[in-house]
């Protein structure tokens, strides 16, 4: 790409100035990321600094083998106030569920932007991509979706992986996976990728990813390359229902007394314990609730593999009894992990002393 | 089996549940805010305790909220929703909330300071008030 032929992008700060958005406007637009993402609500004047001298990016948004869901999602999070300017802000060039364009001219405006912005551009992309069969089970405007991948890949300055699909292969790889389905991560791999999964993800954890972006480029990741501003606690330690879990508070069914008073979801298959998001503190509906306050467990959608984990209902350590046929014994042994230990503890702690009470004795 | 034969009971969803297991977590973040009043004397240093990031049962929320009550100042300001900074019944503890337009909260803290920091104005706006100024003294518009 010719750099004279690129066209100079301007500041989010210049363009805010020029639609008279004043300072205070956009401090409050940034407490509210900053507040998502977990970040000390005394960054904020920081993060706002950086978000400004942002230049508008172009977005390349491209869907695989998905069910629109994550993009329903998305558009969800686009409230009608700054947040919708900032996204404005943004060249969306491509994406085909959304352009008023067709066919060969959809596809002629991807490649305007992506040669326009060749090594700058965000690539986000929802659903897997199957690779059987070379590829044929996915195709679009006679390219499989691997040589698409692979094509506007190539020009991005990084990958965000939206929704469980895009990331580790979701509901397209559950067993027995006919498609090969496979996540982004497992095609390209020379290239900064950022997984938001779930299945949707929360619209706010999107967004505040990609503003995260803009502001301080590819934000710092776990070992499944999620943001840990998101994705760095689990559904477990940030549930106000935690405080029954620890005092062994159980709701045995959906409408038995524990599950009244809101006690903890554990043996009815919540997978809060090993499944990081953040919808106990983001919650769903712009903040209105969340599954586990709406009194069903968490289904650990944003785990990878997560519809081969068992029964939605079982407690999560049912898969280490299954083989054994040991299910109902699963929640009691989960939870008894615990008093085990400390039982053991207790019991060392015996011998120990009897043993210096016998070298004392003699 | 008809939707009017299943024994449902709505409760008040006001009610916190498990009733006295709660309030541990009401009392840390005041005792939270007895500790940034006593470092905001000692040292002028300021805090604040983000409310959106705490895992809260859904009647703390408003017991934290009457545990500190009102004080004299009440603020609102319309910046695409309501901007709402209140100082508590505790001198130098505010409370901060801001809406978008459609309600929905995008950030709600306790702010611990002499004045809150979102109503500092910023020194790039001064330094543009200042250049405003000047060219409406000399005659001229100015962008």
């Amino acid at each position: 790409m010719n750099e004279s032929t690129r066209r100079e992008r301007p500041t989010i700060g210049q363009i805010l100035d020029q639609n008279g958005v004043g300072r205070r406007r956009f401090l409050k637009y940034c407490a509210g990321i900053t507040a998502l993402m977990a970040m000390p609500p005394g960054a904020t004047r920081a993060f706002a600094q950086q978000l400004r001298a942002a230049r508008r990016p172009t977005v390349i948004y491209m869907p695989f083998q998905e069910c629109t869901g994550c993009l329903e999602s998305l558009t969800r999070s686009f409230a009608p106030s700054l947040e919708s300017l900032i996204f404005e802000t943004i060249s969306l060039d491509y994406n085909h569920t959304l352009q008023a364009a067709a066919g060969d001219a959809a596809e002629e405006a991807r490649h305007e932007a992506m040669r326009d912005a060749w090594g700058e551009y965000i690539l986000i992309c929802d659903g897997s991509i199957p690779t059987k069969l070379n590829g044929q089970y996915g195709t679009s405007a006679g390219h499989s979706f691997i040589e698409q991948l692979r094509e506007a890949a190539e020009g991005a300055a990084a990958i965000v992986a939206v929704g469980v699909c895009a990331s580790y292969g979701g509901v397209g790889a559950a067993y027995p996976n006919p498609t090969g389905a496979v996540g982004i991560s497992e095609i390209i791999t020379d290239k900064p990728i950022i997984n938001v999964p779930g299945c949707p993800p929360i619209p706010e954890v999107m967004t505040g990813t990609l503003i995260s972006f803009l502001a301080s480029g590819v934000p710092e990741l776990d070992k499944h390359l999620r943001p840990k501003a998101f994705f760095g606690n689990t559904i477990h330690d940030r549930c106000y229902r935690r405080r029954f879990y620890d005092r062994g508070l159980f709701a045995e069914s959906f409408d038995d007394e524990g599950a009244r008073n809101g006690w903890c979801l554990y043996k009815l298959g919540c997978r809060g314990p090993t499944t990081y998001n953040a919808c106990a503190t983001i919650k769903w509906n712009g903040g209105t609730s969340w599954p586990v306050e709406a009194g069903h467990g968490c289904l650990g959608c944003s785990e990878p593999g997560f519809w081969d984990q068992g029964g939605f209902y079982e407690p999560v350590t049912a898969k280490l009894f299954r083989d054994s046929g040991q299910i109902a014994g699963a929640a009691a042994a989960g939870i008894a992990v615990g008093a085990a230990a400390a039982l053991a503890a207790n019991r060392r702690k015996k011998k120990l002393s009897a043993a210096a009470d016998k070298e004392t004795s003699s | 089996m008809t939707g009017q034969s299943i024994p449902l009971q709505i409760r008040n969803p006001g009610t916190v549940p498990g009733g006295n297991t709660i309030g541990g977590g009401v009392q840390a973040i005041a005792f939270e805010v007895v500790s940034a009043l006593d470092k905001l004397l000692e040292t002028g240093q300021t805090s604040t305790i983000d409310l959106k990031s705490l895992p809260m049962a859904p009647g703390e929320f408003q017991e934290i909220r009457n545990l500190l009550g009102q004080g004299e100042i009440d603020i609102t300001l319309d910046l695409d929703g309501p901007t709402r900074i209140r100082e508590t019944a505790f001198a130098g503890v505010w409370w901060i909330h801001h809406a978008d337009a459609g309600g929905r909260v995008l950030a709600e803290h306790i702010e611990v300071s002499r004045v809150p920091d979102f109503l500092v104005t910023p020194s790039e706006d001064i330094t543009q008030a200042v250049m405003q100024l000047r060219a409406r003294l000399q005659g001229a518009t100015h962008e």
